[in-house]
């Protein structure tokens, strides 16, 4: 009795194999003891396969968790740009074909927004004044001493004399809003160049 | 606190909590699919973040549990394998010719074994030995459980040519497995 070939054992462990083939297999290993032991070890290894790659490591220097946070921030601002780019009118419809900003952009700019928060906080009179006579907000939220608003130039926060403002330099914000968990967020979209701009404010 | 908005047209905030939740619920795997296939993590990490920018987008194809995640598998395979073509600027074919993307040794190498399960370091051994066609083949059949007609679809090639793909995939994983066991 010819045995199956290796080839032939491991397709057929998962009915890989077409037509006459795929009969002549079932029908050997009917009453072929060692060719379905063959085959049970390739049904084996498919659960090898599966949980090898279920458990893949990152470089050394990774850690998951950080990685994961980072991604889900990065597909909310992404769905988010592509909301904006939809409420503007432009024909956007993924933002991965949209090359004007990709996501190393992405990332750079929200870094940026992140130093300018921290810069406007920190030496921020300029943008107190502009919090209390700028023009009238369109949304806001208080927390306590914490006031938090959006209005057409960016979104801003006060806290016991302090200030800071994030402005929309290339256009007006677009969409605005303002969260329960204290945070206000603006978008605008920059009519040239398609740059979305999103400035968020959380009040911690 | 008190709250005031300005009306807009972004998702009620049900829709976007079960988006979350549905992302929340896929990532890993989705990443852990497209970085196999992709072989690093930058490009694993871009991917990943497109294919569920691509799949939210399809509200359509998001209501039924265990049918989604199968389609995002797709989704997944389909942005990871368009980006290697891409780079590649060859057909999937010849994506061979290229240098194997995994692992990235100086990173990976130095200490995994004492971090790690030895087995689990000996699979990953496994699957990189394979060529980038055959380790796709077997991760999008195997792992992905997509039929391999659909797997042929998606590397643009014959369904026998798939057929190749895996079988050799599947024979060279277990012969390599078995030298370790003979070795011990
Ligand atoms: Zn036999």
């Amino acid at each position: 009795m010819k045995h199956l070939d290796e080839s032939q054992i491991a397709l057929a462990s998962r009915g890989d194999l077409s037509g006459f083939a795929n009969l002549r297999a079932r029908l050997h290993l009917t009453f072929c003891k060692t060719c379905r032991d063959r085959v049970a070890e390739y049904r084996q290894d498919q659960q090898r396969v599966k949980s090898a790659v279920a458990a893949f490591e990152l470089p050394r220097s990774m850690k998951w968790d950080e990685l994961e946070a980072e991604m889900f921030g990065n597909i909310r601002l992404g769905l988010e740009v592509e909301e904006i780019h939809r409420d503007a009118g432009q024909v956007s419809p993924v933002v991965v074909q949209h090359e004007a900003m990709s996501w190393r952009g992405l990332a750079a700019a929200g870094a940026m927004t992140a130093i300018v928060i921290t810069g406007w906080f920190l030496t921020g009179p300029g943008a107190q004044s502009y919090l209390r006579h700028g023009p009238s907000a369109i949304a806001q939220v208080r927390s306590g001493a914490v006031v938090l608003r959006g209005d057409e130039h960016g979104v801003g926060l006060e806290n016991r004399g302090t200030g800071l403002m994030l402005r929309n330099v290339s256009a007006p914000a677009g969409r605005f809003e303002v969260s329960l968990d204290g945070s206000v967020r603006a978008s605008a979209v920059d009519q040239d160049s398609g740059q979305v701009t999103v400035s968020q404010v959380y009040v911690e | 606190m008190s709250t005031s908005s300005v009306p807009n047209s972004s998702p009620s905030a049900a829709e976007r909590e079960l988006q979350d939740r549905f992302v929340r619920e896929n990532l890993r795997r989705v990443f852990a699919l497209i970085y196999r296939i992709v072989g690093n993590v930058a490009d694993a990490q871009d991917l990943t973040q497109d294919t569920f920018i691509k799949a939210l987008q399809r509200k359509d194809q998001l209501k039924d549990g265990d049918k989604s995640a199968q389609w995002l598998g797709r989704v997944a395979s389909n942005t990871a394998i368009d980006f290697l073509r891409r780079k590649a600027r060859v057909n999937f074919t010849e994506i061979d010719s290229l240098p194997e993307p995994l692992p990235d040794p100086s990173e990976r190498r130095a200490d995994e074994e004492m971090l790690r399960a030895e087995e689990a370091a000996y699979l990953d051994h496994c699957l990189e030995a394979l060529s980038v066609r055959e380790r796709t083949a077997l991760v999008l059949r195997d792992v992905e459980d997509l039929p391999a007609s659909e797997v042929a679809a998606i590397l643009g090639c014959s369904p026998a040519t798939v057929r190749s793909h895996i079988a050799n995939a599947r024979t060279k994983f277990r012969a390599i497995y078995e030298q370790r066991k003979e070795a011990q």
